[in-house]
């Protein structure tokens, strides 16, 4: 068994300022809002000071060098094209707008407070409204409308996981059950029918969990099984927008949203769980706008709520296969979806350490300053397939661009000796196991559902 | 292609250039042979690639550095080694192709923009550790390599560098020769960034490599290249002396309501304990305003990290704190300072939170004239309403790099080219008084030119030696893009509206 790295060296002992200064987000706690939002304002590019700190965490940049290829350079564009500087160029400004993870470690550095989120999600809007689109894109968003999901799968397989499942598939006939009960009752006019909750908690699957990681649905059903819900899926479920919003296809989700929305709306459930965290971040930032705030159901991610649950029963975890002077040496890797888009940081970790049987180690980069994984923003569904000759071609640079990040997180994650890498995104999972088979890495990568299915609560 | 270039020097529009060059087959040519030794996904003539790195950091409304002859480079090449940018640039002497250095482009004043078009040569992919020796404490790296990386890598071996700029989180080891390297964290305490160099190796305009070393008696020494903007050649790489990760680390700070009472202590902590600052800093109150909530009540805030072995920190502290008692000081809520040092990088950048387009300039004062440099501009900045505030870092032995910021925006164009026209009257008083600006560039070139003739008649001689044909980082301190009379008419007439329009309100 080797010993995870736990080693207190000399740069804790300087805990401000450099040498740790590029590991620790700034504080934030103490800066003004930025005054200089104007009201017609609609993006904060035009505040951008160029000071580069952005470059420092972008990965993307930190692999291509390109001066395109990070917050501050993208923000230069915006302005020069608003300026009129510069032309608007179809082809030529693709690369520019699409080879970013959206992994927000920009909006976190920025000392000036702009929102880059935001900012490079509007361009990309901005950008496939004046035509200019990826070509991949066209396939990705015809599958989501016309399938509902992004894979070209069949809508009515969705389910099919519920196959592998025990708890799943109660769930699904729970579901229909409901579903049929509340159609019925709305025949019979009954205008009490909505008002009733049979069930309390809905899991919200998710594209990517349904129809390519069953066995994260199946285990995260047979956690949520195990903790005593009597849980429902969504039979009617839908993609949930996440592509669309990222790639700047937001008035093509809003039909999704509102589907997803009020499918959940009168299923009658009052908290959803949800295991993919691109998922749940969609859901608490875009659903959560489309609304205008309160969606009339809590959301929350499946470490927020097994924790949750853990605690109100009061209940204990045991990893079953290590014991306690034996454990399971992991490392915790931050979703971005999780992490700095909705603020969950903690939750994993507390879950992760009541656990008996485990032991964490943090990577050197954590928390708000995670390294990204390389899927997200769209670059790996619009990129990621595309063989070419490395060098000569930038959409076969972006795809070594997008190895080199994965490849970075997991040499990171291999520095702390752990066995075993555990995230809670499915796109992380599967970005990284990637990486983990390609290199014959000895360290495992594992999702968290699969992880808590593992282990046993009691009390 | 040189022939092409040269024709169309003056012809405005860079597209139609690139087109007829394009034509004519000759740029194809040269992009071509570049990429037989430079990876061709590093040599770039994406337009908008061209446009993000043919400026450099800075808020300010693009015909700030527009008005450079041509402000857009027609070609990116990033090599990757001293090798490959030393045939890079060789191919660019032959063919007269104006070159601009580049890396992170940190530093200001359009220190790292082209002024002449040409290639832009971005050097950050020179960027490999060499070698770490904690024996002989050095570090031999790629100039390209960023301050945060090099630091992080360092610290593996409980090695830490010993001159670095606040901008360390984006900048370049080889930005910081370039410039003057004088001031930053860990320069009260070590001495400047060339101090810290032992060895460096230089490609001339010509492409030819030169090893430079505190003993070479070549034509040209380390002290050519530190603070020269790049003009005698390309640092590629640099074999830099380092200290050890120190153990302790405390931060002192204290308030003044007397300016003059704030900067003797300033002086005092320089010269009156025992061991130096690592870091030392004099702000207004309005500077530290401008960014944040809470802040200290005092007019000026005089604060010093020292990092060094526990009982030498200690020792510090201790003085310092009897020091203070001279000078009326009130203490400052620690975890203010702390929250500042930890975030040290931010702090010039942060006020950009209060304003859109933050106007600038930095001033190298002795601190024998630090009172007078600072009552100057109070009284100045007295017959403005615009904001201003001054943030000061303690560079080298007797010098401090005072930073003067105005807040402004350009949509108020009378108001904005007013706080650039008290910024521009403050360098003269600088000059005047035996000063100088401590960022140069191609912006600030055309003060050299009028107050230092000296120097910049002594840089010429090497220059024009090594770069007769001034196509490497051009207009910058030899040659200057504007004229002294020029910009003082353009100011001069702004504060005159400037005033009109006041008295009209």
């Amino acid at each position: 068994m080797s010993e995870g790295k736990e080693k207190k060296d000399i740069r804790d002992v300087v805990t401000t300022g450099p040498p740790v200064a590029g590991l620790v987000s700034p504080s934030r706690e103490n800066l003004i809002e930025p005054k200089t939002k104007k009201k017609e304002e609609k993006f904060g590019y035009d505040r951008c000071t160029h000071c580069g700190y952005c470059r420092h965490v972008c990965k993307v940049y930190n692999t291509s060098w390109s001066e395109t290829d990070y917050a501050g350079g993208r923000n230069r564009i915006l302005k020069a094209l608003d300026r009129k500087d510069i032309k608007f160029d179809k082809e030529e400004i693709i690369p520019s707008v699409y080879r970013c993870m959206l992994c927000g470690n920009c909006k976190v550095v920025c000392p000036v407070g702009i929102d880059t989120l935001e900012v490079f999600q509007n361009f990309r809007k901005e950008v496939v409204k004046r035509g200019a689109m990826p070509k991949k894109l066209t396939g990705l968003r015809n599958s989501i409308l016309n399938n509902n999901n992004p894979f070209l799968e069949q809508h009515t397989d969705r389910f099919n996981w519920c196959e592998g499942s025990e708890d799943g598939k109660k769930a699904y006939e729970r579901a229909k059950k409901d579903l049929a009960a509340i159609d019925d009752k709305v025949a019979a006019k009954d205008l009490d029918a909505r008002k009733e909750k049979p069930r309390k908690v809905g899991y919200f699957v998710g594209c990517t969990s349904a129809y390519r990681n069953k066995e994260l649905v199946n285990a995260t059903s047979e956690v949520l099984g195990k903790l005593g819900i009597e849980f429902v899926v969504f039979p009617e479920e839908r993609c949930c927008g996440s592509v669309l919003f990222r790639t700047g296809l937001e008035d093509e989700a809003l039909d999704l949203v509102k589907h997803n929305y009020e499918m959940i709306r009168n299923s009658g459930v009052s908290e959803v769980v949800f295991s993919c965290s691109g998922c749940f971040s969609t859901f608490t930032l875009e659903y959560t706008k489309y609304v205008g705030g309160n969606l009339g159901f809590d959301l929350f991610h499946l470490t927020q709520y097994a924790l949750k649950l853990v605690k109100e029963k009061k209940l204990k975890i045991r990893y079953t296969k290590r014991s306690k002077d034996n454990p399971l040496l992991i490392t915790y890797h931050d979703p971005c979806h999780l992490g700095r888009y909705c603020n969950v940081y903690e939750e994993p970790r507390e879950l992760l350490q009541m656990i008996e049987g485990i032991k964490l180690f943090e990577m050197k980069h954590n928390r708000d300053m995670s390294w990204c994984c390389g899927a997200g923003g769209g670059v790996k569904a619009l990129y990621g397939d595309v063989a070419g000759e490395i060098g000569r071609d930038r959409i076969a640079e972006t795809r070594t661009c997008m190895v080199r990040i994965r490849e970075d997180r997991l040499k990171e994650a291999l520095e702390t000796n752990a066995e075993v890498l555990v995230s809670s995104c499915v796109f992380c999972k599967n970005n990284l196991f990637q990486v983990a088979n390609e290199d014959n890495s000895p360290i495992k990568v594992m999702d968290i559902s699969q992880l808590l299915n593992d282990c046993e609560f009691y009390l | 292609m040189n022939e092409t270039i040269t024709k169309e020097k003056n012809n405005e529009n860079i597209s139609q250039t690139s087109e007829k060059v394009k034509k004519k087959g000759r740029k194809r040519n040269f992009e071509e042979i570049v990429k037989e030794f430079i990876s061709p996904y590093h040599v770039s003539t994406n337009k908008y690639e061209l446009e993000s790195a043919s400026a450099d950091l800075t808020s300010l409304p693009s015909y700030h550095y527009k008005f450079k002859k041509i402000y857009l480079a027609s070609v990116i090449v990033r090599p990757a080694d001293t090798e490959s940018l030393s045939r890079l640039i060789k191919m660019c002497w032959e063919l007269s192709l104006p070159m601009t250095i580049r890396a992170a482009g940190t530093s200001c004043f359009s220190s790292a923009t082209p002024s002449k078009g040409g290639v832009i040569i971005d050097m950050r992919r020179i960027n490999k550790i060499e070698d770490i020796d904690p024996e002989k404490m050095t570090v031999k790296v790629g100039a390209g390599i960023s301050w945060l990386n090099l630091i992080e890598k360092l610290s593996d071996y409980g090695l830490a560098p010993k001159a670095y700029p606040t901008s360390f989180k984006t900048s370049c080891v080889g930005g910081f020769i370039a410039t003057p390297g004088r001031a930053g964290i860990g320069v009260p305490k070590y001495g400047t960034m060339a101090e810290s160099i032992i060895s460096l190796t230089l490609v001339l305009p010509n492409g030819k490599i030169e090893n430079i070393s505190r003993d070479s008696k070549g034509e040209i020494s380390l002290d050519d290249i530190a603070g020269t903007y790049g003009i005698y050649g390309a640092v590629s790489e640099v074999e830099l002396s380092v200290t050890d990760l120190k153990t302790s680390l405390e931060i002192i700070g204290f308030g003044f309501s007397s300016l003059e009472e704030a900067i003797n202590y300033y002086k005092a902590l320089i010269s009156q304990v025992p061991d130096k600052p690592f870091f030392l800093s004099i702000s207004e109150r309005k500077f530290e305003q401008y960014s944040h909530v809470n802040f200290p009540s005092q007019e000026w805030l005089v604060w010093a990290v020292f990092y060094d072995d526990p009982e030498v920190t200690s020792r510090s502290v201790s003085v310092s704190e009897e020091l203070v008692l001279k000078f009326n000081g009130v203490g400052v809520d620690k975890s203010y300072l702390k929250e500042k040092w930890r975030d040290i990088s931010d702090a010039e950048v942060a006020i950009g939170r209060t304003s859109r387009n933050i106007i600038f300039q930095e001033y190298w004062i002795s601190n024998d004239r630090l009172l007078s440099f600072y009552e100057s501009y109070i009284k100045r900045s007295s017959k403005y309403k615009f904001p201003i505030a001054a943030y000061t870092i303690s560079g080298e032995e007797g010098w401090s790099r005072v930073k003067i910021f105005g807040l402004s925006d350009i949509t108020r164009p009378i108001e904005f080219f007013t706080v650039k026209a008290f910024l521009h009257d403050l360098s003269i008083k600088a000059f005047k008084q035996g000063d100088s600006l401590y960022t140069i560039g191609i912006v600030n070139t055309f003060y050299l030119r009028k107050f230092k003739r000296e120097f910049v008649k002594q840089r010429k001689v090497l220059k024009d030696k090594l770069d007769p044909k001034d196509i490497f980082n051009s207009y910058r301190i030899i040659k200057a893009r504007m004229k002294l009379w020029r910009i003082s008419l353009l100011f001069t007439t702004a504060k005159l509206l400037y005033k009109i329009s006041f008295k009209k309100k």
